[in-house]
């Protein structure tokens, strides 16, 4: 038995044993292993949402603008300049000369111009349509109210300019332009393989895909590995170092996690958190925490008692520590946070604050007691807390249910649902407390402020406030950076002292980074350009 | 035997029929669809995507499009990944699982047969104790933790063998093979075990020792016909389990097969993968199941018999 065992041990040991792990393959041959969360839902910019597929198609196509890697105003992409006219409404885009799609077609302005009106055109049934609302027309196109395109403010001028026309100056609509669904596609190649509206086409299939970013598609197997490479017709061929990357799928942290320590990936998309506080001490040189524009909350259902008075969503929230919660709780950087936006991401600092006053808490608490009638403590209806099934909303819930019991002297209770139920519950209004992330689409305080609109599909707390609709719109109509940030700043009071929504800590995007890898540097929107990056060992 | 064949077939149309139509209609009762997302879609945008799903449409109208089209092999497009039809999914990923599943039991057989033979063989000795030891161990460690085990022993700590992937690596099939297998190598050596010693104290094979046939004969000839009808019986259930079972093993080690897909499209409220991916594991149980049903039949005269 003993010598079967050996014999055994042995095989694998020379089968195996003398193999280069990939992540050492990878700096020869300037090949990049990443982990990628999930299986991407598809890789059309125009019907696909989430951050997987925007890794990859970030290495594949190309907007007129590009995030800046190192974070800060978008940089020229397709468009090498643009002017603005004086009242911030009409932008000249200049296609670069040599832009070319991957099979060699000349890239033309008027590919823009039917890109915009594929993810326009109702029938596709794109997800993010709402990211071109601000351009003339663009909203009553896709919302059927128009059929003629030619109504819409885009239009080609000549083969490589570009005309927009927006319904008020936009000043992060540059900003816009880098998210994927505003991205081109090759017109003929969609149409080979179906019509305008078509989500089945296969024309993102390997040997059929051709889009105009610094890698193209080489293989996709499904729920296994996609692999890009560089695309030598791509206008800043000469930048890009990495000559393929390669993607994995990995839903389960911990195997990623062990994937990283075996040397089969050189960067990964998370971290386990309960691993996050040990590294930390320990000081990993691997993992990486960068700043992340994103905020985790706590919506409050203002249409229900007794969370309609504004005093008792105070008392709720300046009884959250959210240092300690932060530091014994999550435990990997988290930042607590004092205002929705987050603070830092393009230049706006909110001037909101958040005390932690278990003293002010109780007293406003009892103040709302009166003012509802609710004779003591006592006779306060049990709070319920709705989140969905994660280990760690679950840890956060817990102590927040603890501080609230302990602070305020009030019964809470957990609610845990499947991700689709809690989805489902939280879109009727069917919670009193519940959950929430958010997570900014481009990096200006727009994209937080604005769901907090009246009526916004993604405000979900009843909560709606003239006053602050006034701001959020007025501030979306100037052109005056600063004075769209003051504006901005005083919507932002407004939300922060009615606390519709109680905010709880600043995202932060944490995960392991192999020291071979260069120029991948952190910014708020977690956007890194291909073009940036190369394996070198120190 | 033909009658029993003709019968099940005949049967199992109508089960896959009831399974299908119950499924249709349970996970459209389970809240949340396929387009909910975190970042609330505006209700024009969602009037467009259950337009170009059809699930606009009347619910009946619904179902008699769906059935219609599985009847010629359709199960539709995947909500949850456009451009991928449900049929070229299945297609994908039933490759996979069934190599994963193949040896895992071949791992599972070989391993389960010979320590339960032997235990049976040598009773209240060392090797009854230590392979029923492990057989106990293999069926109270659950897979979930098996994997990470092994794959910190050789992956990581040995460094022998690759942590995660399939057909990416050299070797990377062994772990995932062992971990699965391991459970039902466990259950076979118990059910072997059992058989064999049921079969070895009947008088038959005390006639065989007294007609002076060598033990190796007797084992193999005469009593492990009879003693492995529990592992054949076995084997329908063990073969399906493996292949819808496999989904921890397939996540743990990040292999593309079908179970990640199956169970993914549960919360993904896919409906027609969740469909497409029911229908077809329940046409393998039924298909696996009456395999050792006919293994059986033609192993025991007794059940034959009773036909």
């Amino acid at each position: 038995m003993k010598k079967i065992t050996s014999i055994f041990l042995v095989a694998i040991l020379y089968g195996c044993g003398s193999s280069v792990s990939p992540v050492d393959q990878g700096l020869i041959d300037q090949v990049m292993h990443i982990g990628n969360g999930s299986e991407p839902q598809g890789l059309d910019p125009h019907i696909v949402t989430g951050v997987p597929e925007h890794h990859l198609l970030i290495t594949m196509c190309e907007g007129l603008t590009i995030s800046n890697p190192e974070g800060g105003a978008n940089l020229p992409g397709m468009a090498e300049s643009w002017e603005i006219s004086e009242d911030g409404k009409t932008y000249i885009f200049n296609i670069r000369k040599d832009a070319k799609w991957s099979n060699g077609d000349d890239f033309l302005a008027e590919d823009m111009v039917w890109s915009w009106m594929r993810v326009l055109t109702p029938s596709l049934g794109s997800q993010y349509p709402d990211m071109l609302y601000y351009v003339v027309g663009a909203e009553e196109f896709n919302t059927g109210v128009i059929t003629d395109f030619s109504k819409v403010g885009v239009k080609a001028i000549d083969a490589k300019t570009l005309e927009v026309k927006l319904n008020n100056p936009t000043p992060f609509f540059l900003g816009l332009l880098s998210h994927y669904s505003t991205w081109p596609v090759h017109k003929e190649t969609v149409l080979e393989f179906g019509e305008i509206d078509d989500r089945q086409g296969l024309w993102t299939r390997p040997g059929n895909f051709v889009c105009n970013g610094p890698m193209n598609l080489k293989s996709w197997e499904l729920n296994k590995k996609i692999i890009v490479e560089k695309n030598p017709l791509y206008w800043d061929a000469d930048q890009v170092k990495l000559n393929q990357m390669h993607f994995y799928p990995v839903s389960d942290i911990n195997t990623e996690e062990r994937m990283f320590r075996a040397g089969q990936l050189h960067l990964t998309s998370t971290v386990p958190s309960q691993k996050c506080g040990v590294w930390r001490e320990e000081g990993n040189p691997n993992l990486r925490i960068d700043p992340y524009m994103g905020t985790y909350y706590y919506r409050a259902n203002v249409n229900v008692e007794p969370l309609n008075n504004a005093k008792v969503r105070k008392a709720l929230t300046y009884s959250i520590d959210r240092e300690k919660l932060t530091e014994k709780v999550t435990q990997c950087g988290q930042i607590p946070a004092y205002s929705f936006t987050p603070p830092g991401a393009a230049g706006y600092n909110p001037d909101t604050e958040i005390p932690y006053d278990p003293e002010l808490a109780r007293q406003l608490l009892s103040e709302a007691l009166e003012e509802e009638g609710i004779s003591g403590i006592e006779d306060f209806p049990v709070l319920q807390i709705l989140y969905n099934t994660s280990e760690d909303h679950r840890k956060i819930a817990l102590t927040i249910q603890q501080m609230w019991q302990q602070n305020l002297g009030i019964n809470v209770e957990l609610e845990n649902m499947d991700w689709k139920v809690y989805l489902s519950r939280q879109n009727s209004m069917d919670y009193q407390i519940s959950r929430a992330g958010w997570i900014g689409d481009y990096e200006d305080p727009n994209t937080f402020l604005d769901i907090m609109r009246t009526g916004r599909g993604n405000n979900r707390t009843g909560w709606s406030n003239q006053e602050f609709d006034e701001l959020v719109g007025k501030a979306n109509a100037t052109a005056d950076q600063e004075e769209r940030y003051r504006l901005l700043g005083e919507a932002e009071k407004i939300l922060i002292d009615e606390l519709p929504i109680i905010p709880v800590y600043t995202y932060v995007r944490s995960y392991q980074l192999s020291p071979d890898v260069k120029g991948y540097s952190p910014n708020y929107l977690d956007h890194h350009h291909p073009k940036t990056l190369y394996l070198e060992r120190d | 035997m033909l009658n029993v064949l003709i019968r099940r077939i005949l049967i199992a149309i109508p089960v896959l029929i009831v399974v299908a139509s119950l499924t249709f209609f349970f996970i459209r009762l389970a809240p949340g669809g396929p387009f909910d997302a975190d970042k609330v879609v505006s209700p024009q945008v969602m009037k467009n995507l259950n337009a170009a799903y059809n699930l606009d449409a009347p619910l009946h109208e619904q179902y008699f499009d769906y059935m219609s089209g599985v009847v010629v092999g359709d199960f539709g497009p995947s909500f949850r990944y456009p451009g991928r039809s449900v049929s070229e999914m299945i297609y994908t990923g039933l490759p996979i699982t069934f190599e994963l599943a193949f040896y895992a039991l071949m791992i599972a057989v070989a391993l389960g047969i010979f320590s339960g033979v032997l235990a049976a063989l040598k009773r209240n000795t060392f090797l009854d104790y230590f392979p029923m030891a492990i057989a106990m161990l293999g069926i109270c460690v659950p897979t979930f933790l098996m994997g990470p085990i092994l794959v910190l022993v050789f992956g990581i700590n040995l460094e022998v063998l690759p942590v995660s992937g399939w057909d990416t690596l050299s070797g990377d099939k062994l772990l995932p093979s062992i971990t699965l297998g391991f459970a039902y190598a466990a259950y076979i050596a118990r059910l072997s075990r059992g058989g064999m010693l049921e079969v070895l104290g009947q008088d038959f094979i005390r006639t065989a020792r007294a007609k002076g046939l060598s033990e190796f004969s007797i084992v193999t000839r005469h009593a492990m016909q009879g003693g492995l009808l529990p592992v054949v019986s076995f084997m329908g259930p063990a073969i399906a389990g493996l292949l819808g079972g496999s989904f921890v093993v397939e996540t743990i080690f990040q292999i593309p097969g079908l179970g990640r897909f199956y169970v993914e499209a549960a919360f993904n409220r896919d409906y027609t993968m969740i469909l497409g991916t029911t229908i077809f594991f329940s046409a393998m149980i039924i298909f696996f199941n009456l395999l050792s049903d006919l293994a059986v039949l033609l192993l025991n005269p007794r059940a034959r018999e009773n036909l």
